[in-house]
């Protein structure tokens, strides 16, 4: 079993913090162990006697005391070299490790292509009492980028965190997100362990406390990202959010390529906030009032009944870009989405129910520029009900088809700020999403045996077994006016192509987190044993 | 006739014609901009409902954490008075 080197810098902790930071390391049940210690120069007399004493009665302990205050980045180096084992832990002075943390985590490694795992964590609150667990979805690069949400327990060979240059000067309060950024570049496997292993604790002084209490770190956070973006080629800007600790890539597209919007419609009439809509002429009168993405083309399906008056409509808003395709058949959502694509011409779809009202004006090109990494084939968006609830932010496939937080506020964070971050999820609805032209083809479009629902979790789901990322970003925001144009029923038949097809991932979803109530889509946690 | 005569003669006639058929242009853009105006308005109510309406969602959630947390408090209680019970059974033994 691969050795573990825990590393901790030390200064100035709670005097019981350390100790139990100690005990937590010295009780853990795997025994083979390192404990790097780095005193950098604490004020407190009696941290270097705590330290001495309990290197004195415990040989696995390293102490080095350094002879000047270098800050949390020399320590953490210096706790790197003095590191002997093939794996290292980070472990901060005042918090606790989970009394079989190693052991678990030494496991993971055993599978040898894992280069970097970690865990999920919990608050040690001033009483003494844990709260606030976070269980943490699946490796979510893009998640990465816009927040550190693995933080700890964060673990690695200790062999990549040499080669990727160990803790960078200039990044203090985010280097260890720094140090992830280029950890998961390089690793062949990020791996997860959803079990709450490592306890941290809430000082007064702590972000865990209190996020505002380092500025300083947030503005390293996001030049560590930003350095990520230009390491790998991301044409970006990162910002920071209202919200500490989370940022935002302001991707740039690259090009302008011509997106098709795809839309299917019966033209259908309905009252939004008071008044009469025709809503797929609302739809593209939305785009074209607001969007600054102007490269589209229009390609409509539209069944028989849709009114003449409809269609002139269309022509007169979009012009020469509308191409009309006329559909008559049964109702088929996904053969005439299909027969749209074939009508297309553009490099890259846009999903668009005729149900919809676009916000923001940079929607498009914030999808369009996320599927544009080679490794991204779709990208969805938030969307609202009229009311301005949450509809859509990503699927969760937890027993059954939900979307995430769904009648939650429209502007609420969410857990974990999971709602202000682009991250990875499972699937995205196919109410207003881009998916690129080629893969789209690839994987056949979407299933007519699938003609209401669930047709975009099975495109979801088949792009992803390609190998594909789907990304969900709260920066492209359309209303959905869902309930007031459609019944959403499922049928039998329905459900039944789809666990047929994707029984298993629809009920382990990646992004999702064992420990959270399946069933549910609102990240409640399971009761938790005693 | 001068142009400018032509031009008003015809203005008077587009205003007669305009008294015949009903309101005219500047009465239709009035009522296209109330439209607008009361479809803002509604809007805006409806966001408030839905503020409303999310808060109540969230707050299940947090009421259906505290439940979970209660029963735990609950469960950890009635292990602790059993074992109690019998301490408190042990002792009054010994006193007899």
């Amino acid at each position: 079993m691969p050795r573990f080197s825990v590393l901790t810098t030390v200064f100035d902790p709670p005097r019981n913090a350390l100790v139990e930071c100690l005990e937590s390391v010295r009780q853990q049940s795997l025994v083979d162990w390192q404990h790097v210690l780095v005193n950098d120069s604490s004020t407190l007399p009696w941290v270097a006697e705590v330290l001495d004493e309990a290197a004195l009665r415990d040989r696995r302990l390293t102490v080095v005391h350094r002879k000047f205050n270098g800050g949390i980045v020399a320590a953490s180096n210096d706790a790197l070299s003095a590191a002997t084992g093939e794996l290292v832990a980070l472990l901060d002075h005042d918090d606790v490790l989970h009394r079989e943390a190693l052991e678990v985590m030494s496991g993971v490694y055993d599978e040898s292509t894992v280069d970097v795992a970690y865990s999920d964590s919990d608050r040690i609150r001033p009483d003494g009492r844990h709260s606030m667990p976070f269980f943490k979805p699946d490796f979510s690069p893009e998640r990465l980028r816009s927040q550190n949400y693995i933080t700890h327990l964060t673990t690695a060979r200790r062999s990549l965190v040499i080669d990727v240059g160990g803790f960078r000067p200039g990044f203090d309060g985010a280097q260890d997100h720094d140090l992830l950024l280029r950890l998961t570049e390089r690793a062949r496997c990020v791996a997860h362990v959803p079990r709450v292993l490592y306890h941290w604790r809430e000082a007064p002084s702590s972000v865990a406390s209190d996020p505002s209490n380092k500025p300083y770190a947030y503005e390293n956070g996001r030049r560590a990202i930003q350095e990520q973006c230009d390491r790998l080629d991301i044409d970006a800007e990162v910002e920071r959010s209202r919200y500490d600790g989370c940022y935002r890539v302001r991707r740039r597209v690259v090009g302008e390529p011509l997106v098709s919007v795809l839309i299917p419609t019966r033209g259908s009439h309905g009252t939004v906030w008071g008044c009469e809509r025709s809503f797929v002429v609302d739809a593209v009168a939305s785009i074209e009032r607001l969007s600054a993405y102007r490269n589209l083309e229009y390609v409509v399906v539209y069944d028989p009944e849709t009114p003449a008056s409809t269609l002139l409509a269309l022509g007169r808003i979009a012009g020469r870009r509308l191409k009309l395709v006329p559909f008559a058949g049964e109702f088929n959502f996904s053969h005439k989405m299909n027969l749209a694509a074939v009508k297309s011409i553009g490099t890259h779809l846009l999903l668009l129910n005729d149900d919809t009202e676009l916000i923001d004006p940079d929607s498009i090109g914030v999808l369009v520029a996320h599927t544009q990494m080679p490794d991204v084939a779709m990208a969805g968006g938030r969307l609202l009900f009229a009311d301005g609830t949450l509809q859509h932010a990503g699927h969760v496939y937890a027993g059954r088809v939900d979307h995430a937080l769904v009648g939650w506020p429209g502007e609420h964070p969410g857990p974990y700020r999971m709602n202000v971050v682009e991250r990875e999820c499972s699937g995205v609805t196919a109410a207003a999403a881009v998916v690129r032209r080629d893969s789209f083809f690839d994987v056949g479009g979407f299933c007519e045996q699938l003609p209401g629902n669930f047709n975009d979790v099975d495109l979801s789901l088949k792009l992803r077994a390609q190998g594909y990322r789907i990304v969900w970003s709260p920066f492209a925001s359309w209303y959905h006016f869902e309930s007031a144009s459609r019944d959403p029923q499922t049928t039998d038949l329905e459900r039944d192509v789809l666990l047929q097809r994707w029984r298993w991932q629809i009920e382990c979803d990646p992004y999702f987190n064992p420990n959270l109530l399946p069933l549910r889509s609102d990240w409640l946690e399971r009761p938790q044993p005693h | 006739m001068s142009p400018e005569d032509e031009i008003l003669a015809l203005r008077e006639e587009v205003a007669a014609l305009r008294a015949l058929v009903g309101p005219s242009d500047e009465s239709y853009a009035k009522l296209q901009l109330d439209v607008l105006t009361a479809r803002d308005a509604a809007k805006g109510a409806e966001a408030e409902l839905g503020t409303l309406r999310g808060t109540i969602t969230e707050m299940s959630t947090q009421l259906a954490r505290a439940q979970q947390s209660q029963d735990a408090v609950q469960r950890a209680y009635l292990v602790g008075r059993r074992s109690m019970g019998g301490v408190a059974r042990r002792f009054r033994s010994r006193r007899r």
